[in-house]
């Protein structure tokens, strides 16, 4: 997509479809986030993604019993 | 260019040739920082966007340039210092745009206690890739130059900002010269960064 597209185009989303991502398209995009600037030139960061729904469960249950309390 | 493309070629360019940046080419930049979310839904944000030289000039005698005695690098990060290091106000100096965007500081970092004061100062650094990225599709170089010791409250007074804003970066743009010096990358993919569903 072009690049002003892009920028245009961006919204925060909050709501989601049962749909699965493709997967070779998340890579993609964290890729790009590797390309961002680093003030020390290291790059110092490691990212978790949870894909997997029950890590995804796992991971926010302390978040979800909050909301439910 | 296509959004991919600009986000490889984006590099850190700390030499500029002698060219000024035609306002819609600047116009264009800001309004892509514009775009960054922020994360009260308010963008409050006030770019001090500096094209007159003088003033470019008098601005960069509040940033001071690290020592470095690197003489041979051996890592790439050793190749940035020697390259960033004694270029922090000459990259100014030569620059076309110094962009300053301020943001409004509800929670200071200092004071801050529950993580709160790094919601405004992080979505302040959307704004500033943003511009980078912008700057990158038009066809310019760009850097940032992070204010440090007293040079937040050196340029706040120079420019005359108001109190309770406060600013991430300067965003230093301009045309590349040829060939300008440029660091080995340090390795960071989705195979050596990336942790999935657990560390």
């Amino acid at each position: 997509m072009e690049f002003h597209e892009v920028i245009e185009k961006r919204r925060t989303s909050r709501e989601w479809t049962d749909k699965e991502v493709d997967f070779e398209a998340i890579k993609r995009r964290i890729a790009a986030g590797m390309k961002a600037p680093s003030w020390d030139h290291c790059r110092g960061w490691q990212l978790i993604v949870l894909h997997e729904r029950e890590e995804k469960e796992r991971a926010f249950a302390y978040a979800k019993a909050a909301a439910t309390a | 260019m296509e959004f991919y493309e600009v986000i490889n070629k984006r590099r850190s360019i700390r030499q500029f040739v002698d060219r000024e940046i035609p306002r819609e080419v600047l116009e264009r930049i800001l309004d892509a920082g514009l775009k960054a979310p922020s994360s009260n839904h308010q963008r409050r944000w006030e770019l001090v966007t500096l094209t007159d030289k003088n003033i470019i000039m008098e601005l960069a005698k509040f940033i001071r340039p690290y020592p470095c005695r690197i003489g041979e690098p051996k890592t790439p990060q050793q190749e940035m210092f020697k390259i960033a290091y004694p270029r922090q106000r000459t990259m100014m100096e030569e620059a076309a745009c110094v962009i300053l965007p301020y943001f409004k500081q509800k929670y200071p970092l200092s004071e801050d206690k529950n993580g709160y004061g790094l919601m405004d100062y992080g979505a302040a650094w959307a704004l500033v890739e943003n511009m980078l990225l912008a700057a990158t599709a038009e066809g310019l170089g760009s850097v940032v130059h992070i204010p440090v010791k007293k040079e937040p409250e050196q340029i706040k007074d120079f420019l005359k900002v108001p109190d309770g804003w406060a600013l991430p970066a300067l965003v230093v743009l301009g045309y590349a010269v040829k060939d300008p010096l440029l660091p080995t990358q340090v390795k960071a993919t989705v195979e050596n960064k990336v942790h999935w569903n657990k560390w």
